[in-house]
């Protein structure tokens, strides 16, 4: 595993003081398996941001797990090379070993609590390592201070939200005052909200108290600008590993936020990550973007699909709906989570259901394929009612692809999966067949679902589901903890959905990824839909919802990379290169 | 623990909203072990369905004013529909075993297999016959006797703190209580998990409920739990749990793996030794070496765990207020728990039901029925403490307006 460091004094941090160095370092989960790291050295220095990114697959999590020892202790394989971390062996120490020097947060921020409530979570490690009484009051009042939750120090951890959760799971990694602090995919379950939390938590304590971290992180966009270095592990250890300063491995692998991809392609020096580093681009932009379309405003690039032109077919019609769940406060109250919705879909229509957490979109999505009964209200969903109609009837024409792809997985393998759900629906097998290959799961058609990695579970969940070939295709969070080559494959199914007819709706909290995808846009707050309009008019007249093109270039003709690059003339490339020269 | 430490449970302390209210209905968690000892003696004391309809009520209710509707308190109903599938595997065992009793209801065909061994000839198999209505009452007293406990075990596994029980277990059996917080955190995780996997086969198109369709589930349920247990396991080990001193040595994890398994082996065998196995009695100078066996694995084992305490170091944070409703629950539980003892052991037929030989309703007394009414404190001091919360939360309130009130119109003036 080659490490290409072109952009730093020879991929080695310059002078200071070293925290973690890695020689040579390579390791398979077994003797005859493939190798998932392969001879890779680096050092990481004190206070030192170093964001790693890299596809599903490609190792990033063992690759964290080497600095307290989990790998290989907790987790067995074979690792060869020398390693050390913070002046010790990790893997004569073990982890518990290296707790007080090097601190540990997962993804998942449910599965690694152990207490009940937040004060006692923080305790744990002190507990463990028999610090005093007195010491460990003041510890978990930095603690709580620090990751500003003081006001949540009683509360069940059962209670918070998911980035309350993950910034308690970062206190608690925090009271042992570790040299180093290593994070797998901190935000990939969490919402916006609850991802910026944290990531402006991790910002914050690299720069006011100059803490080493060590972070795996899909989210580009809020981290690169504050990162001192950015490793890219590829899918494969044979391929070349990137190493060095973010603007220029995010080019080079073309990642990043929008605008790093825009730069890419077009050919600029370095890349922008922000907004305000692309400022002093716009005016050029907007010049040629005038010159290629001279009215200030017009309708989008973007055609309908040929559903949309005609007259669709309705599929959904819904108004008014109510539906509450049992209030967890009080043992017999209810909490309002719909309060009148009105909402319809038509054959071909591309919708992106936006919102807060709790504001009601998954809870809707279960009334439309009959999960859940609303309390009141008229749903019509195919011209049946949901509820009353037979739910594996119902599941044929409306598919729900939940958070969790894993919830819709049980068999043994993909083909399995794929077997089952030709039963089920009566389909001949061909269908099935020809899915698999158009999922690019083929390959995989023998791996068991849990084995698979994020983006391919999704493929093989939409496979099962996308079987009998429903008209309404609903997506919960679909791209919650994919990287953006999975994103990208996701979209394009999608489309093709869309084209070949069905509706499709999906759930995110994206909107670079609603931008992309969809022609509408409906926004639930507290229960009700506030907006719904097509997609540009809602994501141009809002200073949330916009996404960073259209922040940079404020036209409601640009939302993403693709618009700016389609609207450019064929020589826009060449003349951005000239201009960025 | 030095008295410095922090009293977080506290009512209020410290808490708003929802929390605050939980913490006035939470109890310490030595008085909920009180609680579940008195509450589990009793359902196994007695078949008597009046009394366990009541122990099931109190439990039902602990449940629903303490817990509420969270999402762990879902698990409760979970152990019913265990219970009561363990109950209806009992009643179909009664059917098939038949059993005594005078009003036969149904005859059904059967099936004696016997086998002589030694000119002895012994039952191995004896199926059907006479199905009695005295047979099924015993056997429907006892699947409902099965039900109480499992939804006492229930209540008491969603109402206790699982962190503070397990702070509890000492330090030299960390790997024990390791384990017991993952096993008390797996059930409402599974039922959970078993929630949104009906939800997934529904999704999938799939309703049945055969038991065939279990198969799949279970697996996915323990691929899940599974997953769920290594990945706890991985960050309490990133944080230090089980974290040995500095003079714990390779060789000295060797030695104590040894010396646990060597003494739990010796005693073992002495005990089985000294006990006989079977028919297969021992005597004389077997007997002697079973006890000297079964005294130097218990030497082993206590040096063992000696030297491992030695090599544990572990400090406690937190110390669990103890509040007057602590003090009635456990005493109240306490003192219920020896009159139970005291009476089964003396007047055990005030507990007994037996439908034998004829089947007949069950009795019922005043003063076991008030002792069977007890388990319902917990319920009864969680609603007054809500209570008196809400009230202190409205009389602030109040207060706050009236003051604010009073400023403005002196600002006015």
């Amino acid at each position: 595993m080659s490490v290409t460091d072109a952009w730093t004094a020879g991929g080695e941090t310059v002078g200071g003081e070293m925290v973690a160095r890695l020689d040579r370092v390579s390791y398979r989960y077994s003797p005859q398996g493939p190798a998932v790291l392969k001879e890779l050295s680096l050092e990481v220095e004190a206070g030192e941001l170093l964001v790693v990114t890299g596809p599903s697959g490609s190792g990033k999590s063992t690759f964290l797990r080497l600095f307290n020892g989990l790998v290989p202790n907790f987790h067995g394989g074979v690792l060869g090379g020398r390693l050390e971390v913070c002046g010790l062996d990790p893997v004569a120490q073990g982890p518990s070993g290296m707790a007080s020097e090097v601190g540990f947060v997962t993804q998942d921020p449910e599965s690694q609590t152990v207490a009940v409530r937040v004060e006692d979570e923080i305790a744990f490690a002190l507990e463990n390592a028999a610090l005093s009484s007195a010491v460990m009051r003041k510890r978990v009042e930095e603690g709580l201070d620090q990751l500003s939750i003081a006001d949540l120090r009683q509360r069940p951890l059962e209670e918070l939200s998911g980035g309350e959760r993950q910034r308690v799971a970062l206190a608690a990694a925090l009271v042992l005052q570790p040299s180093l602090l290593v994070l797998d995919e901190p935000t990939s379950q969490l919402d916006p909200q609850g991802a910026e939390e944290v990531l402006s938590a991790l910002r914050r304590l690299n720069e006011d108290l100059g803490l080493t971290i060590v972070v795996a992180e899909h989210r580009l966009e809020r981290i690169a600008h504050a990162a001192d270095r950015l490793l890219y592990l590829p899918a494969s250890a044979e391929e070349e590993v990137l190493l060095g300063e973010p603007r220029e491995v995010l080019a080079k692998a073309g990642l990043g936020p929008p605008l790093t991809r825009l730069g890419a392609a077009l050919g600029w020096r370095p890349v922008p990550l922000t907004v305000r580093e692309a400022r002093p681009r716009r005016r050029e932009i907007l010049e040629v973007l005038s010159l290629v379309f001279p009215e200030p405003a017009g309708e989008p690039p973007k055609t309908s699909s040929p559903q949309e032109q005609q007259n669709p077919e309705s599929l959904v019609q819904a108004s008014n709906l109510r539906f509450s769940y049992p209030d967890g406060d009080s043992p017999f109250g209810r909490r309002d989570v719909l309060r009148g919705v009105d909402f319809t879909l038509a054959a071909g229509e591309r919708i992106a259901l936006l919102g807060r957490n709790g504001s009601g979109k998954s809870t809707l999505l279960k009334l439309l394929v009959g999960l859940l009964e609303p309390e009141a209200g008229r749903l019509r969903v195919l011209r049946q009612q949901p509820r009353r109609s037979s739910l594996a009837k119902l599941a044929r024409s409306v598919a729900l692809l939940p958070q969790n792809p894993l919830r819709l997985l049980f068999r043994e393998s993909v083909e399995e999966e794929l077997r089952w759900s030709c039963q089920i629906h009566d389909v001949p097998w061909e269908k099935a067949e020809a899915l698999l290959q158009r999922l690019g799961l083929e390959a995989r058609r023998h791996a068991h679902p849990r084995d698979l990695s994020s983006g391919e579970r999704q493929r093989a969940a939409l496979a099962a589901l996308l079987v009998s070939e429903p008209r309404v295709l609903l997506l919960d969070e679909p791209t919650r903890g994919l990287d953006p080559v999975g994103k990208d494959r996701l979209l394009e199914l999608l489309e093709e959905q869309s084209d070949g007819g069905a509706a499709v709706v999906l759930v995110t909290h994206d909107v670079e990824l609603a931008a992309r995808f969809a022609r509408r846009v409906v926004l639930l707050a507290e229960g009700e839909a506030v907006v719904d309009g097509p997609v540009r008019e809602v994501m141009t007249s809002s200073t949330v919802f916009a996404t960073q093109i259209n922040k940079w270039l404020r036209d409601p003709r640009y939302l993403t990379v693709q618009d700016v690059l389609e609207a450019l003339p064929p020589q826009g490339d060449d003349a951005a290169d000239e201009e960025s020269s | 623990m030095s008295s410095s430490a922090p009293a977080s449970t506290a009512p209020g302390a410290g808490s708003s909203g929802s929390s605050g209210v939980a913490a006035a209905s939470s109890f310490h968690t030595l008085s909920w072990v009180v609680w579940l000892l008195f509450a589990l003696s009793l359902a196994a004391m007695t078949r008597n369905g009046w009394y366990l309809t009541q122990l099931l009520l109190c439990a039902y209710l602990a449940r629903r004013i303490l817990a509420g509707n969270s999402s762990s308190a879902r698990a409760w109903g979970v152990f019913l529909r265990f219970g009561i599938f363990l109950a209806l595997l009992g009643l179909l065992l009664a059917l098939l075993f038949g059993g005594n009793g005078r009003t036969v209801l149904v005859e059904l065909p059967r099936l004696h297999w016997t086998i002589t061994v030694a000119g002895e000839s012994a039952t191995l198999l004896d199926l059907g016959g006479p199905v009695t209505l005295e047979s099924l009452l015993w056997a429907a007293s006892g699947a409902f006797s099965l039900i109480t406990v499992l939804v006492i075990l229930a209540t008491f596994n969603i109402l206790v703190d699982h962190y503070q029980l397990v702070r509890r277990v000492p330090a030299v059996l960390d790997r024990a209580a390791t384990v017991a917080s993952i096993g008390l955190a797996f059930v409402p995780e599974m039922v959970r998990a078993q929630g949104e996997l009906r939800e997934g086969m529904a999704l999938r198109g799939y309703t049945g409920r055969s038991l065939r369709d279990l198969g799949p589930l279970f697996i996915a349920l323990l691929q899940e739990g599974l997953e769920r247990s290594i990945a706890l396991a991985e960050a309490m080990e990133a944080r230090g749990y089980a974290r040995r001193g500095a003079s714990w040595s390779r060789g000295r994890e060797l030695l104590v793996r040894g010396g646990l398994l060597a003494g739990l082996a010796l005693a073992l065998a002495g005990a089985v030794g000294l006990r006989g196995i079977g028919s297969w009695g021992v005597e004389g100078s077997q007997r002697l070496a079973a006890g000297v066996a079964l005294g130097v694995g218990l030497a082993l084992l206590a040096l063992t765990l000696a030297s491992i305490r030695r090599g544990v170091r572990r400090s406690a944070y937190r110390r669990e207020s103890w509040r007057w409703q602590d003090t009635v629950l456990a005493s109240v539980s306490g003192a219920g728990l020896g009159i139970a003892v005291f009476l089964w052991w003396n007047q055990r037929v005030l507990f007994y039901y037996t439908p034998f030989p004829t089947a007949s309703w069950p009795p019922w007394s005043p003063a076991i029925a008030l002792l069977m009414a007890l388990p319902i404190l917990p319920a009864l001091l969680g609603w007054w403490s809500r209570r008196e919360h809400r009230r202190r939360d409205q009389l602030l309130q109040t207060a706050r307006t009236a003051a604010r009130t009073v400023a403005r119109k002196g600002e006015q003036r």
